[in-house]
């Protein structure tokens, strides 16, 4: 982190990020995040990275020329995060091989359009959903829950909650599904 | 992509990597799908992309408002995707409290970033909005403010209380609009199912419900289970496929020409209740489930210290009594005394052998659905138990022992073994067991966390009876639940219907535990589950697949949606019985009981496989398919049903002074339980008639000849796929 420190300071002195850099900066958080998340698959973990690779981001934000591929230039930088926090936890379970890890950002990069459309089609999904469907994932997906205290927190079995939520997320994939392609028909 | 395969396949995987659940294994598997096909790694990809945006957007509380205002959010909207005053009202509070948490656990990371911004500050001096942004899309930015200068500190709070307000103002009621409550035909709970459709006040999930109510709710979460997998249910069974089936499930047999003649004719509502009722209080009923049980406890061959007459007696007795499942339990587990005189005791006498392991593992498996056999030897990476697990239940029936005794027969003036004691012996102590590595370990009586003092004066198999069946026990009252349930509908709720756990997923989680709960607020009723059951709506579909419900086959891997009637083969047991109802072949030449039970067993025990295992296992060689009822059929049994002698049904029916008509309808509703469309009907006479015709120049009677028809039709129609399927 000291490193990081001192080189925005180097950064800094040079130039100032402008309003496009921020208003990429912003825009990108979202995607970023998600593009961390197909590699470590824990949200939370995921949060992390990407507070990380923010921080060199940002001291960096010098050496990014505008009218260049932004999101192409985060991700590398997510990409040297993830692998830093691979080789931190080298020792606790690591789900993935490197060359998983590479396909996948590969294609999640190239895809990244896609996703755009499924955000839109996922808010009028979550609509849809039972309340009770609903109020159960807002739940799991609270800020900082990981889970686990999910079921203790509703008195319910483990392997219960579990398997609702699996289905209320094959749910939402089978609605964003549908979704995209009626939009994708109407566009022709 | 469109491979319901592969999306099948993938999901499983997917959802334990969202919940980390994942074993190594399930994660090669995933890794190898992963990189083999572009269709799963889009997949792949959309299923971490949902992951990760309810993530971001907290289940859409916040999203909700980001989309409904602006797709793109390239302008200064920081707060926006964290505000706790976005949330509706009511849980508003709880979500402060966990965003502030996340805060927390961000604060380090933050004020990494903290620094470069100060830095950058300090040397622009500039532009106070921007600057507000980027920390402000951290979360947990409030709590950097200790670190920071004052000035900054200040200038940061300012704008985002400008930009606060805003915010609030515009898009606090969106939020709630954003969340409709669609799908309000579709009831979100069982309280609320119950009261829609029976007029009662809202009650708690906890409170006991009536019969009614619970048949209500089994039908509310198997149709909701058909909305989510976008099935439709086939029509309503027939009252002859009905019929048939419930007789077989309820007494194991079909129903005689006369049961269906009356059930057929009989057009009163509610009929088919009144037949549960009257089924389930039949004495073929406790015999029935006696059979059933008997099979589960001590297997169809059981060792010959096995009293299997006096095990039968006691079952008997309790389902004809009706007695609650914890307490039969109970008897089984901690059964004392003699074989012949306490048939309860017979269950643990067939699982001593090898050390008693069996009994270990037969007793998790049957009564709590816990397949343990595995953890004798190693932990289970599947289902996470410890070997210790095995030992520790293992270690309970280290007292028991079963102890033969003899009497001289006094003409021979040798020892012959009357019955069996099962004892408990005074012993105390650990039992000791060997880990993979060759470690030498100790296990203590433990059950469900209790511990068991381990001294020589407690009575261990009266303890752990105790603490399986005492009040309430969900794991005991999900796996017969579970068991019940699937021999109803020939699925269970999860693959394996003695394997129920985490790793085993259930089709309908809320459905079982909804069950579980009742059946044991019913004080383990087990005729009230089997009346919930068979009074339930998809317990009345046809076995026939509709137009939209082809993809509810559970042979294909798919979990039972319960759509339409699963088609079961016959057991043995149904089998004999119900050809001995159709053919009354066991009356042939006038048999008394005792012949016409031994001539059965016979009968039975020829498809029946011991494997020597720890588990005790066996097969019975008996798929019901027509191949093999027509090949096993073929024996003397058919010819007994065959035969014009006294007393068989087919007899009976050619002596009758009835026109052909009639004749070939009640050999057909005999077998079949049905009466034959008008094309069968037509089909049959004309068998008859050629059969009897070429057959007439041997048999100068022209009686004698028609009944040779008969005799061809009766074979044909016992031989059929339609008989030798429950459906």
């Amino acid at each position: 982190m000291n490193d990081a420190a001192s080189d925005s300071r180097d950064e800094a002195k040079s130039v100032a990020p402008g309003t496009e850099f921020v208003q990429l900066f912003t825009h990108h958080q979202r995607r970023l995040f998600l593009y961390i998340l197909s590699q470590v698959s824990s949200p939370i973990d995921a949060e992390e990275i990407l507070q990380e690779a923010n921080v060199v981001i940002w001291s960096k934000s010098a050496q990014f020329r505008e009218g260049t591929n932004f999101l192409a230039w985060v991700t590398q930088i997510a990409n040297f995060e993830v692998m830093k926090y691979r080789a931190r936890r080298k020792r606790n379970k690591l789900y993935f091989s490197d060359e998983f890890l590479e396909t996948v950002s590969k294609e999640a990069l190239e895809r990244s359009d896609e996703f755009e459309q499924r955000r839109v089609a996922l808010v009028e999904c979550l609509a849809k959903l039972r309340p009770k469907d609903r109020d159960l994932i807002q739940q799991r997906y609270a800020p900082g829950e990981r889970g686990k205290r999910l079921a203790a927190e509703l008195g319910r079995p483990a392997n219960s909650v579990y398997q609702t939520l699996g289905r209320i997320r094959r749910v939402l994939m089978e609605c964003i599904q549908r979704r995209v392609a009626e939009e994708s028909a109407n566009a022709k | 992509m469109s491979n319901p395969a592969l999306i099948a396949e993938l999901t499983p995987l997917l959802e334990a990597l969202c919940e980390d659940r994942m074993t190594p294994l399930d994660a090669a598997r995933l890794e190898r799908l992963v990189l083999d096909s572009t269709d799963a790694r889009w997949f792949y990809l959309s299923y971490l992309d949902l992951h990760g945006s309810l993530y971001w957007d907290a289940a859409g509380v916040g999203s909700a408002t980001a989309l409904s205002t602006d797709e793109i959010p390239v302008h200064i909207d920081a707060p926006k995707v964290d505000e706790p005053v976005l949330a509706p009202a009511s849980t508003m509070t709880a979500r402060s409290r966990r965003l502030a948490g996340r805060g927390a656990a961000l604060t380090v990371a933050a004020a990494c970033l903290c620094v470069g911004v100060i830095v950058w500050f300090a040397a622009s001096g500039h532009n106070q909005d921007q600057l507000a942004v980027a920390p402000a899309r951290l979360r947990g930015v409030d709590s950097l403010n200790v670190r920071s200068p004052e000035g900054f500190n200040a200038s940061l709070t300012e704008t985002r209380e400008t930009l606060n307000t805003p915010v609030v103002r515009h898009h606090g009621p969106a939020v709630v609009i954003a969340v409709p409550p669609v799908m309000t035909d579709v009831v979100d709970d069982t309280a609320t199912a119950v009261a829609a459709t029976v007029p009662a006040p809202p009650m708690s999930p906890r409170e006991e419900l009536d019969s009614h109510q619970v048949v209500s709710a089994i039908n509310t979460e198997v149709r909701r289970g058909w909305e989510l997998s976008e099935v439709a249910p086939s029509g309503v069974a027939d009252d002859s496929e009905w019929l048939r089936r419930v007789s077989l499930d309820l007494i194991g047999r079909i129903p005689t020409l006369n049961e269906a003649e009356s059930f057929l004719t009989n057009h009163r509502p509610g009929k088919r209740e009144e037949l549960v009722d009257r089924l389930l209080d039949d004495g073929a009923y406790a015999r029935n489930f006696t059979t059933i049980w008997t099979n589960l406890l001590v297997g169809r061959k059981s060792e010959p210290r096995v009293d299997r007459a006096a095990l039968q007696k006691f079952l008997r007795m309790a389902f004809a009594a009706n007695r609650p499942w914890n307490q039969i339990v109970y008897d089984l587990v901690s059964a004392e005394g003699s074989s012949s005189e306490n048939g309860a005791t017979n269950f643990l006498i067939a699982h001593l052998n090898n050390d008693a392991l069996p009994a270990t593992a037969v007793t998790a498996r049957i009564f709590l659905g816990q397949q343990l056999q595995c953890n004798q030897c190693h932990s289970n990476p599947f289902t996470k138990t410890q070997q210790t697990a095995f030992w520790e239940l293992h270690s309970f029936f280290s007292q028991t022992a079963s102890v033969p005794r003899h009497t001289r027969d006094p003409r021979t003036g040798k020892d012959r073994v009357t019955h069996t004691d099962l004892v408990t012996r005074d012993a105390g102590g650990p039992i000791y067991f060997e880990t993979q590595t060759g470690l030498m370990r100790v296990a203590y009586p433990r059950f469900n966390g209790h511990d068991v003092d381990a001294g020589p004066e407690t009575n261990r198999r009266a303890a752990l009876a105790r603490l399986m069946t005492e009040g309430d026990q969900p794991q005991l009252a999900a796996t017969f639940v579970n068991r019940v349930w699937s021999h109803f509908f020939g699925e269970g709720f999860t693959p394996t219907v003695d394997d129920i756990g985490p790793h085993s997923p259930a089709s309908h989680p809320e459905l079982l535990a909804l069950l579980t709960r009742q059946f044991v607020r019913s004080g383990y009723d087990t005729k009230q589950l089997v009346r919930w059951i068979c009074n339930s709506e998809p317990y009345q579909l046809s076995s026939r697949f509709g137009d939209k419900n082809q993809a509810d086959d559970p042979t294909e891997g798919q979990p039972p949606q319960f759509s339409h009637m699963y088609v079961k083969a016959m057991t043995a047991e149904q089998m004999y019985d119900s050809f001995v109802v159709a053919t009354k072949a066991n009356c042939a030449g006038g048999v008394d009981w005792t012949q016409a039970e031994a001539q059965r067993q016979q009968w039975l025990s020829q498809f029946v496989i011991n494997y020597e295992t720890d588990e005790n296992d066996e097969t019975m060689q008996f798929g019901g398919t027509m191949g093999q009822a027509l090949s096993l059929m073929n024996g003397s049994l058919v010819e007994k049903a065959l035969e014009i002698s006294p007393g068989t049904f087919l007899d009976e029916v050619v002596r009758k002074k009835t026109d052909e008509k009639e004749k070939i309808r009640q050999l057909c509703l005999a077998v079949l339980s049905r009466q034959p469309s008008p094309s069968e009907l037509a089909a049959m006479r004309k068998l008859v008639r050629d059969d009897s015709a070429s057959r007439g120049s041997k048999n100068a009677s022209k009686h004698a000849a028609g009944a040779e028809g008969y005799q061809d039709l009766f074979w044909a129609l016992l031989n059929s796929n339609e008989f030798a399927l429950v459906h």
